[in-house]
């Protein structure tokens, strides 16, 4: 039988980690730019946050806090699982509060409360292309990027609204950076686009099975496409969390039974707890 | 100082080295035109500072050809260390080079004459490392990614002509290539999306 | 609920141990060793060391093993262990003249120097199932094989016979192509070249190769393929440390090759020749090495000016998809939780729905109206 396999801090060798950097520095100069990387193959499927995961791996360090959330929530099976990972290959803390963490990993969600400058989040990208789904072939949306020929994105959203009257994307809605790219933000709910602009944190993209990476550097203008006459709107819900009776943020609706009857509370866990302890709101 | 071998000068603990100077060049480009910590355990090796030595290991490998300025090029300990510690391809022509390291800012023109990336992969592009004397805060005014508002930086010895440069190199964007300016333990940047004025 | 709020953790842990246990299956039945794995599991893997891109009986063993003979599951984990090896050069290009042969045949001549040799195949069998494999018998005698010990022949490729003619375009040679990218190396981008594709490929799901390879045949980009060759056998490896100057052997490896020829194309310049299609793949599996040959032909219609759109010809299409690892995990990512966009949508939906009915309950208060008017209109 062959040696069994040792494996480096934070899992990945330190050449595929230099790759990795590489790439972060570039999409960080190019904002909202897909930069290609050479990913590898990770002990998780491809889909599951590969690469956010080698994005982590690549930019933490023994004194790094990690945090990660899946649908807004610390205890997602995923969640558990990517931070598990992280704690066993890097010794890293880990937490589930958003301030005291520095590096964030996300799945569909950035967190309600405000990130500092001390915090760089990591989004999971499963498709990083926003053209994709309107022209499948990436030596044509590379072109695009490259002469700024957005033209087919805004035929597409002028599309809904002569359909239904609204711009019908409600997550993945694309946006400007920098007045430059156009970039996909991950699946996140449009309520989050906001969020992204003029933040004091880096954002960083990963997407494993594509093989790019992108960034959004702080304080950068990242700005929801729309029309002057269909501005961009962020969803709302009419109701406010059943647990810490939030209303201005995120909620997950709950089916309580099958008569119809329904509930809701926030998708940020962090953010429902930490506001039920400070107001003493029941539990 | 500059007597140690070469062979032995390497980072203490290589994963926590190459990190934390990652970490600091990152946020050189995320927060620009503004000093920050470089913590470097390395000796400087002939012409190159310890701070630039840093970001050699932990960028270049096999896989980036660099492009040496004259003044560092004459160095063969330093061409040795290269061939030693990163295997990186040293290169004659400056276009070839992901890396390329000079020791004044005097060197940077003419900043076309690095790799500037396709339209299609603007990427495919250089980072210049730079040795500076000093870091200041009143010859040029940058504004854009990563400045929430306008701030005034520069460097010494200040090359002539550094803001039709820099205007040049950002006019080409997404083209162009990225700075990272080393003095001492401090690491700033420039990332190709910055814009410049006079102050 | 598999996303409870609280206790994900042990959810997971209790997983792990549930899938140990089912892996296991009834304790009373002796448990399969790797030795048992490798020895008579051959063909699977085969296909594990093939797309797994590491050529490693014993950890593909183990993999299947692991994986509950789940082949994609294995073949994941033996990538997942692959991408962690450190890289230490380049082998010398194997040449597969030299190849120690077990099986080759070719479809296009009757006989030829080095014979038919029909191997260890399936291809003759009835396809019966036999019942005196349902008992495992360790008594069982070994079979013997007729001619066994024979002096092995010296088996030249069938294909250098038509080249030497110039009846057929000449092999694409790696040596002299100076293959330097890696796939798994450095990002792929469009378009690749042959040798990248011909990565990919022998990296690609069996499964849509043989369908991509069968549609070719079915008229989806029309190739008119002859099996020039294929040949099973080992070929010795060997590596060339440049401060040595010579070749240090690395051992041997099982392959399957297949030279396909195909349509012949001529031009203004150049006389009509036969143009081939080349499969090889690690282990022995023909299925896998004619596929791929097809498609690799099929990938050249650009190249050889004869594209029409069909998917096999399609080189970002048919790269982009191969890769079985690659595409389960998307696929069966759709099980992870995406209720937070699925709430997304609800709302959209809600809200669509909402002003539909307005509009409409609008466009029916002004018909009545209208209709009001006329009936005064008619009093």
């Amino acid at each position: 039988m062959s040696d069994l396999p040792e494996y480096n801090f934070a899992y990945l060798d330190e050449q595929t980690k230099r790759m990795i950097r590489r790439a972060i520095l570039k999409a960080i100069a190019i904002p909202g730019y897909q930069t290609p990387f050479a990913s590898r193959e990770m002990p998780m499927p491809y889909g599951w946050g590969t690469g956010g995961v080698q994005v982590t791996a690549a930019i933490l360090g023994v004194d790094d806090v990690l945090k990660v959330i899946d649908q807004g929530s610390d205890d997602t099976t995923n969640a558990v699982s990517i931070r598990k990972f992280f704690a066993r290959t890097a010794g890293v803390r880990t937490t589930t509060r958003t301030p005291d963490a520095t590096i964030i990993q996300t799945r569909h969600r950035i967190p309600e409360a405000a990130l500092g400058e001390h915090q760089v989040l990591v989004y999971q990208v499963p498709i990083p292309e926003p053209l994709r789904f309107l022209e499948p072939r990436e030596t044509e949306t590379r072109r695009m990027h490259a002469l700024q020929d957005y033209g087919v994105m805004h035929v597409k959203l002028y599309e809904d609204i002569a359909e239904h009257g609204h711009i019908a994307t409600a997550y993945a809605y694309p946006v400007k950076v920098d007045d430059r790219y156009v970039m996909d933000p991950s699946p996140t709910p449009k309520f989050d686009n906001p969020k992204m602009d003029q933040c004091p944190a880096l954002q960083l993209f990963g997407a494993g099975r594509e093989k790019r990476i992108y960034a959004i550097p702080p304080y950068t203008r990242v700005v929801s496409l729309d029309f002057e006459d269909h501005p961009f709107e962020r969803t709302r819900i009419p109701a406010s969390c059943s647990l810490c009776n939030s209303t201005t943020v995120f909620l997950d609706e709950v089916v309580t039974d099958d008569q119809g009857g329904r509930a809701f509370m926030c998708s940020d866990t962090d953010f429902c707890e930490q506001t039920r302890s400070s107001t003493g709101a029941k539990s | 100082m500059a007597n140690v071998d070469a062979f032995a000068n390497s980072f203490l603990n290589p994963v926590s080295g190459a990190q934390s100077t990652f970490r600091s060049a990152m946020n050189a480009l995320a927060y620009p035109a503004q000093p920050r910590a470089l913590s470097s355990d390395l000796n400087p090796c002939g012409p190159m500072a310890s701070g630039a030595l840093a970001l050699l290991l932990t960028l270049a490998d096999q896989e980036t050809p660099i492009w040496l300025a004259p003044s560092l090029a004459a160095s063969e300990t330093l061409k040795n260390f290269i061939a030693f510690h990163c295997g990186a391809r040293v290169v004659d022509d400056p276009a070839l080079a992901v890396f390329a390291f000079l020791a004044s800012p005097l060197e940077l023109a003419p900043l076309a004459r690095f790799a500037q990336g396709d339209p299609d992969y603007p990427d495919r592009s250089a980072t210049v490392i730079v040795q500076v004397e000093a870091f200041d805060d009143h010859a040029w005014r940058f504004f854009g990614p990563g400045l929430p508002s306008p701030r005034s930086f520069g460097v010494s010895p200040a090359p002539k002509e550094f803001v039709e440069m820099w205007t040049a190199n950002q006019a080409g964007f997404p083209l162009g290539v990225d700075v990272i300016f080393v003095c001492g333990s401090q690491i700033a940047a420039l990332p190709r999306s910055l814009r410049i004025s006079e102050i | 609920m598999y996303v409870a709020v609280k206790g994900g953790e042990q959810a997971i842990d209790n997983a792990h141990l549930l899938l140990a246990r089912d892996r296991r299956g009834n304790p009373a039945i002796p448990e399969l060793s790797i030795d048992q794995i490798r020895e008579q599991m051959t063909l699977a893997i085969a296909r594990v060391m093939a797309e797994g891109s590491l050529y490693e009986p014993d950890l593909a063993a183990l993999a299947v093993k692991q994986a509950r003979g789940d082949l994609i599951e294995a073949i994941f984990l033996l990538r997942a262990f692959r991408t962690t090896l450190p890289r230490f050069g380049d082998c010398v290009p194997m040449e597969t003249d030299g190849m120690s042969i077990r099986r080759r045949i070719s479809a296009v001549f009757k006989d030829l120097p080095g014979g038919q040799i029909l191997g260890p195949t399936f291809d003759y069998t009835h396809r019966l199932l036999d019942p005196e494999l349902a008992i495992a018998d360790d008594a069982r005698p070994c079979p013997v094989v007729l001619n066994e010990g024979a002096e092995p022949v010296a088996a030249p490729h069938i294909l250098q016979i038509l080249d030497r003619e110039g009846l057929v375009e000449a092999p694409l040679n790696g040596a002299d192509a100076g293959v330097e990218e890696d796939l798994t190396r450095t990002p792929l981008d469009f378009p690749a070249c042959r040798e990248l594709r011909l990565q990919a490929l022998a990296r690609g799901d069996e499964g849509f190769l043989l369908a991509l390879g069968y549609s070719t045949q079915r008229g989806y980009g029309r190739t008119h393929p002859f099996a020039g060759e294929i040949r099973i056998g080992e070929v010795e490896l060997s590596f060339a440390p440049p401060e040595l100057g010579f070749d240090v052997p690395l051992g041997a490896v099982t392959i399957t090759e297949c030279e396909m020829v195909n349509q012949f194309r001529g031009s203004e310049t150049q006389a009509p020749k036969f143009t081939r299609g080349y499969g090889c793949v690690f282990g022995q599996s023909e299925r896998k090495a004619m596929s791929m040959a097809l498609v690799d032909r099929a990938l050249r219609a650009n190249e050889l000016g004869e594209s029409s759109g069909v998917p096999a010809q399609d080189e970002e299409f048919v790269l982009s998809h191969c890769d079985n690892v690659q595409a389960t995990g998307f696929v069966e990512h759709l099980k992870l939780p995406h209720y937070v966009d699925f709430q997304a949508e609800l709302a959209l939906l809600r809200q669509l729905r909402e002003d539909w009915s307005a509009r409409r309950a609008n466009k029916q208060s002004a018909d009545n109206g209208a209709a009001e008017k006329q009936e005064e209109a008619a009093k």
